[in-house]
């Protein structure tokens, strides 16, 4: 315990260097322009600056993802307290009690308030990122082969679950899609060349970044410029600041949705959106009636509780990263490409390997929180403006940062033609209601999947018993049956009431 | 999308996910064991494609399923749909988006970069914003703004990228 509270001493001190507070500044400022932007999301800036960074000290470059992440995530409040319009899918639940404050007159208190939210759940998530961490990573080390396949599998379908609430089949197949995505090219144990067709860029797999860049920057481009119009509404901004009662008496929901974000965030795939939604209904749920009543009319109860969940979700999302090397988000994803790109192998390993890393990652959050409470409670008006650009002068621009940033890792077009293709394909199937962050899941966990699960095989000779007699394997198989067969019986009963009604008319 | 122009997506979908399931399984099946390199046969590439395409395959079937009951291949019959689609202007937006996108990236690594690049902004710029109805005079201030941003973002761009960050351009 007093180790880690002096690693994490030390590690905050050695970010204490001009240099790094200069990155700090910028990165955490861009991720919230990019967040603000309406069809900007977090996953592509992280994923454009991972590309961006690589020739930088792993230290310097990881530190500006993570501002990146946190300033996209509490960015995306503006547009949705301003336009009425979630600047990532993270702020979709601020827009109901956002815009309505801000159409009242309130803009500045809503800003203040969603600031101050975003900042004490990023903390939170902080804390339960420095506690949990050491913690699973000592339990992930006695992990073989057939539980990491479990997980694999798990996160498959509580990430389709979560992700596609309406409908949890679309968000399985866009999991098993992903997986297989992660099947092209050579596999790891016995160099075999898996569907490329004779092609040779093809043979070296599918990259995860031009993809991301495709399905999260590409298909976004395609969708916002479908309208012609963005409705800038003309708001005046006064007081930002928040008095400390005015957010004091809500102790209890910023509690609530800071555990209960951090805890989303961990969980595989399943990010700061669903974070956001969960938190708000927990809080519109147990609030008191007079303020029940608020909630979509311009309840602070409902705006923090939706900005300190997606907020909290950011740290929580990077304990699995750091433990297991699975993303507990789509932006987290392309933080764990990032680590592998610049040596750093997160998994089991890493408390024994590098703890210092663990501690330095900690401190790259709080780092990041700090800036983006400083810069999102000043600088607000100057910023309001970048959101009055118009969209076809501003998305070729967009577009020529993917093809850049598809392009700049390895060289190659053929990645550009992959971003192009995964832009496609993730439009159509967003279009049809497939969730992407499943998709994005798949593509990580395919690799982890296939390796262990032939290893497994290898070790059991075939036998598939300790799939179901190992104890953390037995739990994660209940669990997964578990989510199945509950959406099994919900679409029972919904068809039941529905011949029901259609009976009764 | 409405209810029944998904169920009908849906139909069509997952057809076409079974398609492809199966062949992932076929091509699975097809691949060597590595059993004569005197390797285990449980080690065999094949495995863990032959399973997602296994589960493709029965994910896409539970919901070609699901679409008949619910009626989805009736509604294929109405063929106006794809003919309205076509002609409503977000569908003729989305399209002209993609077409150029997909222009400029093909000409890249051909010609010197900043050439197409500043071509492709103006081009995306004037194509939304420029009435080609109208008469040219009152808008010739759109086309001097659009070559002013082209200019000035590629020359941006190419600086920054290349000078600061060190990244290769195509």
């Amino acid at each position: 315990m007093f180790q880690g509270l002096q690693l994490f001493g030390q590690a905050i001190l050695s970010f204490i260097t001009l240099q790094t507070l200069f990155n700090a500044v910028w990165a955490t400022e861009l991720g919230i322009i990019i967040g603000m932007l309406p069809g900007l999301t977090a996953t592509m800036g992280v994923a454009l600056l991972t590309t961006l960074t690589y020739t930088m000290a792993p230290n310097d470059a990881i530190l500006i993802l993570i501002c990146m992440y946190i300033g996209a995530i509490y960015g995306g409040s503006r547009s949705a307290i301003l336009l009425n319009i979630p600047g990532t899918p993270a702020n979709a639940a601020t827009t109901l009690d956002g815009f309505p404050l801000a159409k009242a007159g309130q803009a500045g208190k809503a800003i203040g308030v969603a600031t101050t939210g975003s900042f004490i759940g990023s903390v939170i998530g902080m804390l339960f990122l420095a506690v949990f961490t050491p913690m699973i990573g000592s339990i992930a080390l006695s992990f073989q082969s057939f539980e990491f396949v479990w997980f694999a599998i798990f996160g498959i379908i509580i990430c389709g679950n979560l992700t596609a609430p309406k409908d949890p089949l679309k968000g399985w197949i866009a999991g098993f899609i992903g997986l297989f995505v992660a099947m092209i090219g050579m596999e790891g144990i016995h160099a075999y060349i898996r569907f490329s067709f004779g092609s040779s860029d093809l043979s070296g797999g599918i990259s995860l970044i031009p993809a991301m860049v495709g399905t999260f920057g590409f298909a976004e481009i395609l969708s916002v410029m479908r309208y012609s119009k963005v409705e800038v509404v003309k708001s005046e901004i006064g007081r930002i600041m928040p008095k400390p009662r005015e957010v004091g008496k809500y102790w209890k929901t910023i509690l609530r949705s800071g555990v209960i974000g951090t805890f989303i965030g961990a969980i595989p795939g399943v990010g700061e959106d669903i974070a956001a939604w969960v938190s708000y209904d927990l809080a519109k749920r147990s609030a008191k009636p007079e303020e029940r009543a608020k909630f979509g009319h311009g309840s602070v109860e409902g705006l923090l509780a939706s900005e300190t969940g997606n907020n909290a979700c950011v740290p929580g999302a990077i304990i699995p990263v750091l433990t297991l090397a699975i993303p507990g988000s789509a932006p987290a994803a392309v933080l764990l490409g990032a680590m592998l790109i610049h040596g750093v192998r997160p998994g089991p390993l890493i408390m024994v390997e590098s703890p210092m890393f663990v501690y330095q990652v900690i401190a790259m959050v709080l780092i990041a929180t700090v800036a983006m409470f400083v810069l999102g409670l000043t600088m607000v008006r100057p910023l309001v403006k970048v959101l009055q650009v118009p969209r076809q002068k501003l998305m070729p621009i967009v577009f020529l940062l993917c093809v850049v940033g598809s392009f700049a890792l390895q060289s190659r077009l053929f990645d550009v033609y992959v971003m192009i293709v995964f832009g496609v394909i993730g439009f159509i199937l967003r279009e049809m209601e497939y969730p992407m962050a499943p998709l994005v899941l798949g593509i990580i966990l395919g690799d982890i999947l296939d390796k262990n699960l032939r290893r497994a095989l290898i070790l059991s000779n075939g036998d598939i018993s300790p799939f179901f007699t190992r104890p953390i394997c037995l739990g994660l198989f209940i669990l997964t049956m578990l989510i199945v067969l509950s959406r099994a019986k919900w679409m029972k009963t919904l068809m039941g009431k529905l011949k029901r009604r259609k009976a009764a008319a | 999308m409405t209810e029944k122009s998904m169920t009908k997506a849906d139909f069509v979908t997952s057809i076409v996910l079974l398609a492809f399931g199966i062949t992932v399984v076929f091509m699975s099946v097809q691949m060597p064991t590595m059993a004569d390199a005197n390797q285990s046969k449980f080690s065999a590439p094949g495995i863990v494609p032959g399973f997602i395409g296994v589960m493709l395959s029965l994910l896409s079937l539970t919901m070609l399923i699901r679409s008949i009951k619910r009626k989805g291949m009736r509604e294929i019959v109405a063929k106006n749909a794809t003919k309205d689609l076509l002609a409503q202007e977000t569908t003729s937006r989305i399209l002209k988006t993609l077409v150029i996108c997909v222009v400029y990236v093909l000409l890249l690594g051909k010609i010197w970069f900043p050439l197409p690049t500043a071509l492709f902004i103006f081009a995306f710029i004037i194509m939304f914003e420029y009435d080609f109805k109208s008469a040219l005079k009152p808008q010739i201030k759109k086309i001097i703004v659009a070559f002013i941003i082209a200019a000035v973002a590629t020359a941006l761009i190419t600086f920054v990228f290349q000078s600061l960050f060190l990244v290769n351009l195509p």
